[in-house]
């Protein structure tokens, strides 16, 4: 074995030991690298992995529903495919563009050229159609094109239409509430969103799935009538046509509770299509339009003074001349009348200027301003609206005599109809300011949470409030609200009528026409407002034009809600019924169906049919004879069934089925073991 | 005077533990691809076990095979001239992937360019041996070596296969360095090389795009820079730890070919820095053995093949780990050892029997 020569193993040694040197530095610098990639960049890389290895879906929170007091749904939601594109995987959008639109069926060749350049744009992402409908999600899905996916979102429904739009208000295609309950209470029925978080590899194969479900949003029972509702809008609607008026409103409150029963606007809108209608239509002006009341504010004037004791409603005061001076300033009585001497009911009953302002400057501006207070105006009166207006009150610092004198008879004052109702349901319930409330209970998990009654304050007392329901009565029996009579209820109410501002200057041609009042006077179910916007074609006063719609609201509400006449009341209503079981000794025997034919009143537009359930044969009836409708009653006892359904629209004249069955009182029932 | 000694231990269990993670990570990085292609997750591990139990005892047999067989004239013309008729003759086989490399014999693919570099090894350190002493004559030294060599890296280009003519010249480097050229050779090689290189470079479009993308991978991260961030994307989401064995998410078709070149990915997010720093001391202490039984080695064809084995093993597998970290343009090379492949694992632990042989003799004066 020849052995190495010696000077080339140190050769090896030296060049082996650079070549050992090279490997180390290399290894120096992949080591380097690797503490560099893991543990320097590991957060960045390991959120770029996620990115591109996970996708986030949100999956949209079903929205809860609004129903009315008795359960009536006024709102939901519904699922709707919405459409989108993915435009990194569109590779001619000008084509995709023009599928698209031919499935849609309904978009101009204008949609067609920008849906061909969002998608040209190359987000990562792009809708096509959001909420389109089943039939056009069908058709697009039909093409099967590359890069185009759907997703389910919430579509708010309101199948009543107009019905109470300017209370609910409507929601977003982001399924956020815009005003109305929608809007006020959206943390409340939105619900949250849930995620699905999807893994996939790199061909895009989802591998993993990671689910939170969405959260349903609560459900909302308004305090809403839904027939009240219906009533009042149409009333409304009717009595700004018949004037010839810009618009109007209308509020109906349970005054011992606070509940809104209805709140109607006109003009009005359609909240399934809320776009297409101008801002001015979608304002609830009972809560956002302020105006002077007029007349109907001196009720707040004589409370004052009644309280404060300063005056009975019996005292005289002096109305002479016809008019008063400050200043340079002169008010008068409307139409030049000069009433002489005038008790403080007969003051409000004529609605006299003079005598007011002599009230209201004895009152004073400290206690005058306090009272005003006390009657919640100047500000918001319920968190249930948004933007409600807090209305505009002087402070007493502020008020001069004239100022005061102003403000006596609702001038220089800023109201809502919603504050005008609050402060009649004062003088309706006793003298307690209660808030007016227009979400009865929020439904969440199956859990009813009912909303208190919620008290402000006590604004006068008992007593006063009776002798104010008095002076109240005294207008509508005999006074400038007699047009609000209603044959067998004592109604009690005030008239109001207060010129416009116009361009900084009260007009001489719009006025602001209003009645606020409250049936029956004696134990009141409903306080109702009504104020209509500058009539052009009837003489513009609240007598003449507010206080027939507040009849005509006021009468269907009682009869809806089987409030027995107390005045004059007619004989009562005999019927028979075909006794199903006739070992009952209380049968008659009369063994064919009764048909009983009610005269009822003038036959209207179309009608809806209330609910009569639970009403007994006789309060079933006269409500159906208080909308025109006949009925045929089969069986006694409560009504169990009826024929249309409630809510159904027949025509005026047309007849219903009844069925009525005797049952035990719930409570008995339950305790029977 | 020449001592009879153990073979070397340390040598032996890096290269066993190496083994060992192959199999577990072979698995790892294919049971889905396996899946998708074969329809059973074990495709791969089955195929990688055979091989290395299959390797190993070709270990076993070289461990045991005196390395001055190897010195035969008649035997390395004769493995050359086999080697040379299988490289050309894998050029008529079909089409895989666009390249021609594999001889199919019965599902198994045989690479005969893996064969090649143990060929390259005992012809360059049989020649050099007997040529030693006039180096730096290159007609007389490094002709001979340079046509046979050069012969075989042409045919591996025309597979094409770029990455194991690196590899053969890189030995051949390394073994002429070893020899004691002169240091101006090297200087002046570089200095034809690198105009060569760029122009070789800028006349292929494709080959400057895989350049670009290596520079600035996020140019064209859905691109040619796709593998190099994917690949990074792996190795970076195992942190220190890892994810887990078998846990791993880049696997799934991010990486491109996860349980061959970029196994070293598929560590890096699986075992974390952890993984990945061990397999790497491990290719050192091989390669740190290696010099030393190169330097230790009883004769010049002893040291000569102990360090083109070492060569073998070290450079490919420092250059897989570059690639895989973004510090080296992305070149068809597997990591010695880890990656699947029979015909690279079955070469490469044959070499390592050879190079555990030389280090059981010893120079006295080493």
């Amino acid at each position: 074995m020849a052995d190495t020569p010696r000077p080339w193993r140190t050769t090896l040694k030296r060049r082996l030991a650079v070549a050992a040197s090279m490997l180390l530095l290399w290894s120096i610098a992949i080591e380097g690298r690797l503490v560099y990639l893991q543990v320097y960049k590991h957060a960045d890389l390991t959120s770029r992995a996620t990115r591109q290895q996970s996708r986030t879906v949100q999956v949209a929170a079903k929205r809860g529903e609004i129903a009315d007091r008795r359960g009536r749904v006024l709102a939901y939601s519904v699922d709707a495919e919405s459409i989108y594109a993915v435009p990194t995987e569109i590779d001619d959008p000008e084509k995709a563009a023009v599928a698209l639109c031919g499935a849609l069926q309904d978009c101009a060749p204008k949609d067609r050229q920008a849906l061909a350049e969002r998608i040209h744009k190359g987000h990562a992402f792009v809708y096509v159609r959001r909420q389109a409908s089943p039939d056009q999600a069908g058709r697009v899905a039909a093409l099967q094109l590359e890069g185009v996916g759907f997703m389910k979102e919430n579509r708010r429904y309101y199948p009543n239409r107009e019905l109470a739009a300017h209370l609910l208000g409507y929601v977003g295609i982001d399924n956020t509430g815009l005003g109305g309950i929608e809007g006020a209470y959206d943390s409340y029925i939105k619900g949250r969103a849930g995620t699905v978080l999807i893994q996939t590899d790199a061909r895009r194969h989802a591998f993993s799935r990671i689910e939170k479900p969405p959260t349903a949003g609560a459900s909302l029972e308004l305090t809403i009538d839904q027939y009240l509702q219906q009533v009042a809008e149409r009333e409304l609607r009717a009595g700004v046509e018949v004037s010839g008026s810009a618009g109007g409103s209308a509020v109906v409150m349970d005054p011992a509770t606070g509940e809104i029963l209805a709140m109607a606007n006109y003009p009005t809108f359609n909240p399934n299509a809320y776009r297409s209608f101008h801002e001015d239509d979608r304002r609830n002006r009972a809560i956002q339009d302020l105006y002077e009341p007029g007349s109907t504010f001196k009720i707040v004037t004589a409370g004052a003074a009644l309280e404060e004791k300063i005056l009975s409603p019996n005292d005289l005061v002096e109305t002479s001349p016809g008019r008063i001076r400050f200043g340079s300033r002169v008010v008068d009585e409307d139409n030049g009348h000069n009433y002489g001497l005038l008790s403080l009911t007969d003051v409000i009953v004529k609605s006299s200027n003079v005598g007011a302002i002599k009230v209201g400057l004895r009152v004073g501006p400290d206690r005058m301003s306090e009272y005003v207070k006390r009657f919640g105006f100047g500000r918001p009166s319920s968190l249930d609206f948004r933007g409600e207006s807090p209305g505009i009150v002087w402070s007493a610092s502020k008020l001069t005599d004239s100022a005061l004198a102003s403000m006596s008879m609702g001038y220089q004052v800023g109201v809502t109809p919603l504050q005008m109702a609050a402060a009649v349901s004062v003088v309706a319930n006793g003298g307690e300011l209660l808030q007016p409330r227009v979400v009865r209970a929020v439904i969440r998990d199956g859990k009813r949470l009912p909303v208190p009654r919620k008290v402000v304050g006590r604004a006068v007392s008992r007593e006063v409030a009776a002798e104010l329901r008095e002076i109240m009565r005294a207008v509508v029996d005999r006074g400038t609200g007699n047009r609000a009579q209603i044959a067998g209820y004592p109604i009690a109410g005030k008239t109001g009528t207060a010129q416009k501002v116009v361009d900084g200057r009260y007009s001489n041609s719009d006025y602001n026409v209003s009645f606020v009042g409250f049936a029956p006077a004696i134990n009141p179910t409903f306080a109702i407002v009504v104020v209509v916007d500058s009539p052009h074609r009837l003489p513009p006063y609240g007598g003449t034009v507010a206080a027939p719609i507040f009849q005509k609201i006021a009468d269907a509400a009682l009869r809806q809600y089987g409030v027995p006449p107390s005045m004059n009341a007619p004989p009562p209503l005999v019927a028979y019924h075909h006794e199903e079981r006739p070992e009952q000794p209380t049968s008659v025997s009369v063994q064919t169906p009764t048909i009983v034919t009610l005269a009822g009143a003038a036959p209207r537009s179309a009608l809806l049919v209330p609910d009569l359930r639970g009403l007994s044969a006789r309060d079933a009836l006269r409500t159906l004879a208080g909308l025109g409708l006949t009925a045929k009653l089969r069986g006694a006892g409560v009504v169990v069934e009826q024929d249309p359904a409630p809510g159904s629209v027949v025509d005026p004249g047309a007849s219903s089925l009844i069925r009525l069955e005797r049952q035990l009182p719930l409570n008995l029932a339950s305790a029977t073991p | 005077m020449a001592r009879k000694l153990k073979y070397d231990k340390v040598l032996f269990t890096a290269t066993l533990l190496l083994v060992c993670a192959s199999i577990v990570m072979v698995y790892s990085a294919s049971a889905v691809v396996a899946m998708d292609r074969f329809q059973q997750p074990y495709y791969f591990l089955i195929k990688q076990a055979l091989w290395t139990v299959l390797g190993l005892a070709g270990l076993a047999l070289a461990m045991r095979v005196d390395y001055r067989t190897y010195r035969n004239e008649m035997f390395v013309w004769g493995l050359l001239a086999f080697v040379g008729l299988m490289l050309a003759a894998v050029l008529f086989t079909a089409e895989v992937n666009g390249t021609r490399r594999w001889f199919n014999l019965g599902g198994l693919g045989i690479q005969p360019s893996e064969l090649a570099k143990i060929a390259a090894v005992l012809f360059t350190a049989m020649t050099l041996e007997r040529r030693l002493h006039r180096i730096d004559e290159l007609s007389y030294s490094l002709l001979p070596i340079g046509i046979v060599i050069g012969g075989m890296m042409l045919l591996i280009m025309l597979e094409p296969d770029f990455g194991t003519s690196i590899t053969l010249l890189a030995i051949v480097a390394a073994l002429v360095f070893a020899a004691g050229l002169h240091y101006k050779y090297f200087v002046g090689s570089v200095l034809v090389a690198l105009p060569a290189l760029y122009l070789v470079l800028v006349a292929a479009p494709y080959r400057r795009r895989r350049l670009l993308a290596f520079w600035d991978p996020w140019a064209d991260p859905l691109g040619a820079g796709f593998q190099i961030i994917q690949s990074e994307i792996a190795v970076g989401t195992g942190g220190l730890f890892g994810r887990g064995l078998m846990a791993g998410i880049q696997k799934l078709y991010y990486l491109p070919e996860p349980h061959t070149d970029f196994i070293y990915a598929v560590i890096g997010e699986e075992m974390g820095l952890v993984g990945t720093s061990g397999v790497l001391v491990c290719f050192c202490l091989i390669a740190w053995r290696g010099l030393r039984i190169s330097m230790r080695a009883e004769d010049t064809f002893g040291s000569l093949v102990a360090l083109g084995l070492t060569t073998m093993i070290a450079v490919q597998a420092f250059i897989n780990m570059s690639m895989v970290l973004g510090l080296l343009p992305t070149k068809g090379i597997p990591l010695p050892l880890v990656s699947n492949g029979g015909s690279s694992l079955i070469v490469t632990l044959v070499g390592m029997g050879i190079l555990l042989n030389i280090s059981q003799h010893q120079s006295a004066d080493a």
